[in-house]
């Protein structure tokens, strides 16, 4: 029974009972029988609508849920163990490249579709669970397909085709990134592996996953493997400071992430911040042999400031005619950001605390970023194994506006600028520096 | 000194905890009942086999509780109101066979009870049978028969009651049933909730229900407060008792929930039903307490349903009768 009825009759019974005693004209009901029938009433419409309460409360603990807001659409059963959750992220990005007289159809000012994720996850009891997505951007690929068991918070089974567990902005969501690309470290590191890997959390002190894959080149990702050698990856996470008192340390992480594996076939490519391809190894070069990387690693925020460093070293084995060398190439980023509006800028990306809306007095929240990021090939080029148009070194210095209107609705420029050392072309020693003016608009749920 | 002293309080902690326990699934009313048969009991197989067991009980409306059951309430025994909650765990759940209720005496129902009306002191609305429940104006408390196995015998007799009264016919019987659940603005959950919203919510004029609820609401200063007024016609309650294979068994309790459910037979256990106004199937220990217990003309459910089965599919199934009636 509604509240307000109860109020009614309530009130009701309040001012009958301030009112003289008397009985009605022709042998009606006395006015302590209507007072009588009226408290019955009231405690009625009272125990109606407890039993109501018990009822909703006990349908809802076996009644499945659906969901349909910011975070996507997601069904549970009663008990949460069961879910499924659709997600996705698309984003349409404009590059140009200025004072760019290059014909080169890499360096054509465009725009593209950069990502169009649907993330398909959930749970199949409570103890596994497992996520799907797709990219249907450039041309239909599987990016992740794995199942997750829980056998403790300390101890969970990852398996199927997911991130390797090495470079700390690869492991970061495209959706959450502070620049339109990734920084150079991460083109050392492996994409996305079919593997098994064992991880977990330790308490809040950190976090350690360790894994065997197939095996990828630098940056890559592959769903199969050429040969019997598989590649062993780990990483050490470590947040001393999450649950203690200094504030400003709560939101540091460090840590290190590494590959030890054997390696054969074609060797990798590395490209520039805006997408040209900036070194390659000569012809005649095969990987072949011992691949090991490290990636120390370490992201802070605090307040509305953040700071991302990573360092890379690939080792590889390459095999050309003649000759067994082991090259190096490494990589570095120093990446901070400032969000202006005081949000935290997260892990996870920014969460605006007054979004945008048409007629609405929110304004979003606005994050401004500066970075440097650079890659050192200059080994590859003293044992003489880079292409003659492959550059020694780039290094990058970006700057980046995010406009972050809603959850659920970002726009990004960046302005990067790549300056090379070696690579250039028609007698010139040094490849032309890129200038690359980005912008992306990315809606995600 | 600290090791010690932790040492010392888990082996006195260890030594105090039971070696074995049950969890009793119950209906709603039968708390107090549980609560001396379960100390009578764990006092008896310890004297016999030099083992404690401590019994847990879970209560509630015996419809729920049965579901609960089949979703995976671990209970070791089931103690229900009526059979075809125990049949619904063997048929959903397979939890234990079938034929269930040949396992022990009486249909595995070692009391009964039966249907009466329990009224406020001094009976001012005049309640004296079925006919005036149906009554304009009078208040009845009863439970919800979607969920409390009470509630379904409460039904049953006043079906029961009508079908005398009217030779026979169904459709006068549904015409009374349906004015007597007009006259019931509150339909809780099990008995117990309608005792309570009966007595400390004070609503209603008539409380239906259990024999024993009755007589438990009646005793001390209640006597003062509420009067029981035997109808003419009720029907046969015959609460079963079972225990729950497949739990017991992976649980290792088999051998004590059986005994368990057993000693409810014995003259002790006998005795335990009737001080709390079951009525023992004993014959001897019937007779002791004859006098606690009102005469009444008692018809059973199979007798005028065709058992149990007949009566959920006809009356209490989605889209059965009751569904009907509470629609209205």
């Amino acid at each position: 029974m509604s509240i307000p009825r109860l109020i009614a009759l309530s009130t009701s019974l309040a001012l009958i009972a301030g009112a003289p005693c008397i009985a009605a004209e022709g042998g009606g009901a006395t006015l302590e029988e209507r007072l009588a029938e009226l408290d019955q009433e009231v405690r009625i419409l009272k125990r109606q609508s407890e039993i109501a309460a018990e009822e909703a409360a006990n349908k809802a603990k076996t009644a499945s849920s659906t969901n349909v807001n910011d975070k996507g659409f997601s069904w549970a059963s009663a008990d949460k163990g069961f879910s499924l959750k659709i997600g996705a992220y698309v984003q349409t990005d404009g590059r140009f490249y200025l004072d760019d007289d290059n014909a080169t159809p890499l360096l054509a000012d465009k725009f593209l579709v950069r990502r169009a994720r649907v993330v398909v996850s959930g749970g199949l009891g409570p103890w596994i669970d497992y996520r799907i997505m797709p990219d249907f951007a450039a041309s239909t690929i599987l990016q992740d397909a794995y199942a997750n068991a829980k056998l403790a918070p300390a101890a969970q089974i990852q398996v199927g085709l997911q991130k390797a567990p090495v470079g700390l902005e690869r492991l970061r969501s495209g959706a959450a990134l502070t620049f339109l690309e990734r920084g150079y470290p991460t083109s050392l590191a492996p994409n996305r592996d079919v593997g098994v890997q064992l991880h977990g959390d330790v308490g809040t002190f950190g976090r350690y996953e360790v894994g065997v894959f197939n095996g990828t080149p630098d940056g890559a990702s592959v769903a199969t493997d050429v040969n019997d050698d598989k590649d062993g990856a780990a990483r050490l996470w470590f947040t001393p400071f999450a649950a203690g008192d200094i504030d400003l340390l709560r939101g540091l992480g460090f840590g290190v992430g590494g590959t030890l594996g054997f390696a054969n076939g074609a060797t990798p490519s590395h490209t520039s911040i805006g997408q040209a391809v900036i070194f390659t190894y000569r012809a005649g070069t095969t990987a072949e042999g011992r691949h090991t990387r490290v990636h120390p690693q370490l992201f802070w925020s605090g307040g509305p400031f953040s700071l991302l460093a990573e360092y890379a070293l690939s080792q590889q084995e390459i095999e050309v005619v003649g000759a067994d060398e082991e090259v190096e190439i490494d990589a570095y980023q120093v990446q901070a950001s400032w969000v202006l509006t005081g949000e935290e800028p997260t892990w996870r990306g920014v969460k605006p605390k007054r979004p945008f809306a048409v007629g609405g007095d929110g304004w979003g929240a606005f994050e401004l970023a500066a970075r440097v990021t650079g890659i050192d090939f200059g080994d590859a080029h003293d044992l003489a194994l880079a292409a003659a148009t492959a550059v020694r070194e780039a290094t990058t210095y970006g700057v980046a506006l995010n406009w972050h209107l809603t959850g659920n609705l970002k726009w990004q420029i960046d302005y990067e600028h790549t300056e090379f050392d070696g690579g250039g072309a028609l007698g010139e020693p040094d490849r032309d520096t890129e200038q690359a003016l980005s912008t992306r608009v990315q809606f995600s749920f | 000194m600290h090791r010690i002293l932790t040492l010392l309080a888990v082996v006195a902690l260890s030594a105090t905890a039971a070696d074995t326990t049950l969890l009793n699934v119950s209906y709603d009313p039968t708390r107090e009942l549980y609560a001396d048969f379960n100390a009578a009991f764990a006092k008896h197989w310890q004297e016999k086999t030099g083992k404690s067991v401590q019994i847990d009980q879970s209560h509630g409306g015996s419809g729920k509780q049965a579901r609960s059951v089949i979703d995976g309430l671990a209970a070791d025994v089931v103690t229900l109101a009526l059979g075809y909650d125990i049949d619904v765990i063997a048929e959903k759940a397979k939890l234990l066979p079938a034929d269930w209720q040949q396992r022990l005496p009486h249909n595995s129902s070692p009391y009964t009870s039966t249907i009466v009306f329990v009224v406020r002191a001094g009976n001012p609305k005049g309640i004296k049978d079925w006919d005036d429940l149906v009554r304009s104006g009078i208040k009845v408390v009863a439970p919800n028969p979607k969920t409390s196995g009470g509630a379904r015998w409460n039904y049953l007799a006043a079906w029961a009651y009508a079908l005398k009264r009217n030779g026979g016919d169904e459709a006068k019987a549904e015409d009374f049933v349906r004015r007597l659940y007009a006259n019931v603005p509150v339909r809780d959950g099990g008995a117990r909730g309608s005792t309570i919203t009966f007595s400390e919510r004070g609503i209603g004029d008539v409380l239906l229900g259990w024999e024993n609820e009755a007589y438990f609401l009646t005793a001390g200063d209640g006597a003062k407060k509420y009067e029981i007024v035997t109808p003419s016609i009720s029907i046969l309650a015959e609460p079963p008792v079972a225990v729950v294979d497949k739990v017991a068994k992976k649980r290792g309790t088999t051998e004590v929930a059986q005994a368990y459910l057993e000693y409810l037979y014995t003259p002790e256990g006998q005795e335990i039903a009737a001080r709390h106004h079951y009525r023992p199937r004993d014959a001897e220990v019937a007779a002791k307490h004859a006098s606690s217990f009102a005469t009444l003309e008692l018809v059973t459910i199979d007798a005028v349903f065709g058992g149990w089965k007949k009566a959920q599919e006809t009356h209490f199934n989605d889209g059965g009768v009751y569904d009907r009636i509470a629609a209205e």
